[in-house]
């Protein structure tokens, strides 16, 4: 005789850790031993539901419990009744992931498997991403050293490069490992390779347009775009960390944006009084980059007119007290 | 621009900032062996203290309530009313927080009365302070006659309490007037120490020459007095006003209001010097009251070559709890043939970014607020920022900073700043106007 159902607790994962075939209904689930599946939960009722079928389907009846049953986003109180959906539901009782597939469910067609195809795959991007990196490592060492040092210091800039990377993805592939038993390390590799190059690149021509059009928000408020890389790159490392929570990662990420974009700008406030995070652009490019106009001195003396007002209303205002007494201390 | 050759030639031509207001403090210094001392005071000298001992005094500044010194300095009688010339820099705790300070005089034989504050020459460092009145009346130093100036290397005696170990008398050397001060003072070369600030120099007769007012730090008995003549037309001036009560920032602004329209008149008036670079006109000032030093330096390592000049003003105002009132330029060449022009570039702009805006703590200024810009000057373009601060006690002063890039190389260029310390918005404009217009090519370019 065929199984009506199947039911299964899952891991924290998601991998299905225990499978019960289901000959019969009802199918009882609760922490008392009469139950046809006994789940050792303190935070699951003696009873806590049952499933049952009648004409219209498979049902689920909750039982006498304080914690109820979430199904999906749902959540059902004690006593409360929920109809068995057309594919495999996600049952939490207490702090136990269950499902239930019904024999009535369709199956889905199996999955090739495409596990050395992948890896070959990623082989090669990876090979790009190391690549591409290398060489803008390379570039910006050239940039900053003097000719003579410039094999020595390039060697030191690899090595801290390549030790940089291990010790940052070597942490994400011990949080994955943890979390969903498997290192994920290829992908902890990409995203920070990922997250490098598009930093880097917007960084330089965000500093370019800056410097070619006479820009200054745009190198003072670059942190915005540089927080949303990291914070990007934050949602996929943790992608391979709660693979099955893809609303909380999300959700994990967008507040570090905001919080690290809210203390940016805070610490800039405390240095400048501005939103911005230098006091004036300081890039400087070959003369050909330069697109925008020069101004004559007057027309430049006149952009220094507001300053006055704005000067003097600032002063006005009192000196923080833990700033106070600062000039007796030299004393 | 690079930071640490800005900041050695400044020590190198002005180690003698500030250490005036060390003058006014006691610091304990280790004690000389007997051996050393200096030879045997000469007869006159002996006869110079013996006249000037009764009207020599000592001015502290005393933490109300409390009873104990917060700083020490000397003073002297100027009039047989009670009348007490000393530097500001002696007084200028108490001036600026009367309410926190009292100021009380000590004689030789170690009487100790209350003591008013009268009257202020900031831009002099002096103050006119009045003793209480008493039925008999004080005795007083006569100044030097303004027109009969001692000959260089003439004998002098500075008088003072040094360290608060007693008082003494100094001898050493008359040598004219120090080069290069905005504001003249007397070259003595003599001891100065710490708590003579504001005693008297006399000459061989007993009358004023000077008052003690700093010494070089970096030399031995480089000391300076500031003329006689200021101190007696402060006594002329103050001589009935009204003692002051109220913290003196208000008559400190009015003062340094006068200085900054000096001060930017004769800079502008003065000019700059020409022939300071193959390809530009790059602004070093003419420098009478400025110093300017300058060196240059060969990359080791195949990089930047570069050339950096600096001038900057011995004379500062000492307001107190900060100086102002000084002005400063400073401009480095660059030579980049050897790097190529991106990596050039990369140098420039670490040179351009290295700069710091921020002088004073938030209590006296605001944080900086700048403008930024292309200039053209005649076909050579520049980068400029302006960065303005406001002082929070002194109303409508600022601190203005220029910085100056040229970019018409690809390997090459020139970075300039001007500082100016301590002047209202339109004499801010003045000056940040003549500084950029002082770029531009050079007539053999």
């Amino acid at each position: 005789m065929g199984a009506l159902a199947l039911i299964e607790i899952l891991d924290r994962d998601g991998s299905v850790r225990h499978a019960q075939k289901v000959l019969s209904w009802p199918l009882r689930v609760g922490r008392s031993l009469d139950n046809d599946l006994v789940l050792d939960d303190p935070h699951v009722a003696g009873h806590h539901f049952q499933v049952n079928a009648n004409d219209d389907g498979v049902y689920l009846t909750v039982g006498d419990t304080v914690n109820g049953v979430g199904i999906g986003s749902q959540r059902l109180a004690a006593g409360e009744r929920w109809q068995a959906a057309a594919a495999p539901s996600s049952i939490v009782v207490g702090r136990s992931h269950l499902r239930l597939r019904l024999a009535e469910h369709p199956l889905p067609a199996e999955v090739p498997l495409r596990h050395t195809r992948v890896l070959a795959q990623r082989v090669t991007s990876i090979a790009w991403l190391v690549l591409v990196n290398l060489l803008l490592l390379v570039f910006a060492t050239y940039l900053a050293s003097d000719p003579e040092p410039l094999p020595r210091t390039l060697a030191r800039d690899v090595m801290s490069g390549v030790a940089l990377l291990f010790a940052w993805c070597g942490a994400w592939t011990l949080l994955s490992k943890l979390f969903t038993r498997q290192g994920h390390f290829a992908w902890h590799v990409r995203v920070l390779l990922t997250a490098a190059i598009v930093w880097q690149l917007l960084d330089g021509l965000m500093t370019l347009a800056a410097f070619a059009f006479s820009w200054p928000w745009l190198t003072g408020h670059s942190y915005v775009l540089e927080t949303a890389v990291a914070a990007a790159a934050l949602y996929f490392h943790l992608q391979a960390v709660e693979p099955h929570r893809p609303l909380v990662t999300r959700a994990f990420a967008a507040a570090a944006f905001v919080v690290g974009l809210g203390l940016t700008l805070w610490g800039n406030w405390q240095r400048s009084e501005s939103t911005s995070s230098e006091l004036y652009q300081a890039a400087l490019f070959p003369p050909s980059f330069r697109v925008a106009k020069t101004v004559d001195t007057d027309h430049f003396l006149e952009g220094l007119e507001p300053l006055e007002a704005s000067l003097d209303a600032k002063a006005k205002k009192p000196a923080d007290e833990d700033d106070a007494g600062g000039g007796e201390e030299e004393e | 621009m690079n930071k640490s050759p800005w900041w050695s030639a400044v020590a190198l031509a002005a180690g003698l900032l500030w250490s005036a207001p060390a003058l006014a403090q006691t610091a304990p210094l280790p004690a000389q062996p007997a051996e050393d001392a200096a030879p045997a005071v000469s007869l006159s000298a002996r006869k110079v203290y013996e006249q000037a001992r009764s009207q020599l005094v000592q001015i502290r500044t005393v933490l109300k309530g409390q009873a104990s010194q917060a700083s020490v300095g000397s003073g002297f009688f100027v009039s047989d009313q009670g009348h007490i010339v000393t530097n500001y820099h002696v007084v200028s705790q108490a001036a600026l927080k009367p309410d926190r300070y009292d100021l009380v005089y000590v004689t030789a034989d170690g009487r100790e009365a209350a003591v008013q504050l009268l009257m202020l020459d900031v831009l002099h460092d002096l103050a006119l302070l009045k003793a209480v009145p008493r039925s008999e009346p004080f005795d007083a130093l006569s100044f030097r006659a303004a027109g009969k100036p001692l000959g260089q290397g003439e004998r002098m005696y500075s008088l003072g309490n040094p360290l608060d170990v007693g008082f003494a008398v100094i001898e050493g050397n008359y040598n004219g007037l120090a080069e290069r001060s905005f504001y003249p003072q007397i070259f003595f070369a003599g001891s100065l120490s710490a708590g003579m600030s504001g005693g008297p120099a006399l000459d061989q007769e007993g009358r004023v020459i000077g008052v003690n007012v700093a010494r070089r730090v970096d030399g031995e008995q480089v000391s300076f007095l500031v003329p006689a003549e200021f101190a007696s037309v402060l006594l002329q001036r103050g001589r009935d006003a009204a003692p002051i009560t109220a913290p003196v920032w208000p008559i400190v602004g009015d003062q340094l209001m006068t200085h900054q329209a000096l001060l930017t008149d004769r800079f502008i008036r003065q000019g700059w010097k020409t022939g300071t670079h193959p390809r530009y006109t790059v602004p070093v000032p003419v420098d009478r009251f400025m110093r300017c030093w300058g060196r240059s330096e060969t990359s080791r390592t195949g990089g930047l070559d570069f050339e950096r000049s600096d001038c900057a003003m011995d004379t500062r105002i000492f307001v107190g709890e900060f100086n102002t009132g000084s002005l400063r330029t400073g401009h480095e060449s660059y030579d980049g043939s050897k790097l190529g022009s991106l990596r050039f570039a990369k140098r420039y702009s670490q040179s351009f970014r290295n700069e710091s805006f921020q002088r004073l703590s938030s209590e006296h200024q605001t944080k900086p607020q700048c403008h930024e810009d292309y200039v053209d000057r005649d076909g050579l373009p520049l980068r400029a920022v302006v960065c303005l601060r406001a002082y929070k006690k002194l109303p409508k002063l600022y601190d203005v900073s220029v910085l100056v890039a040229t970019l018409d190389q690809s390997k090459a260029g020139v970075q300039g700043r001007f500082d100016v310390q301590g002047v209202n918005y339109a004499n801010a404009m003045k000056l940040t106007r003549h500084y950029l217009e002082a770029y531009g090519w050079a007539r053999s370019h």
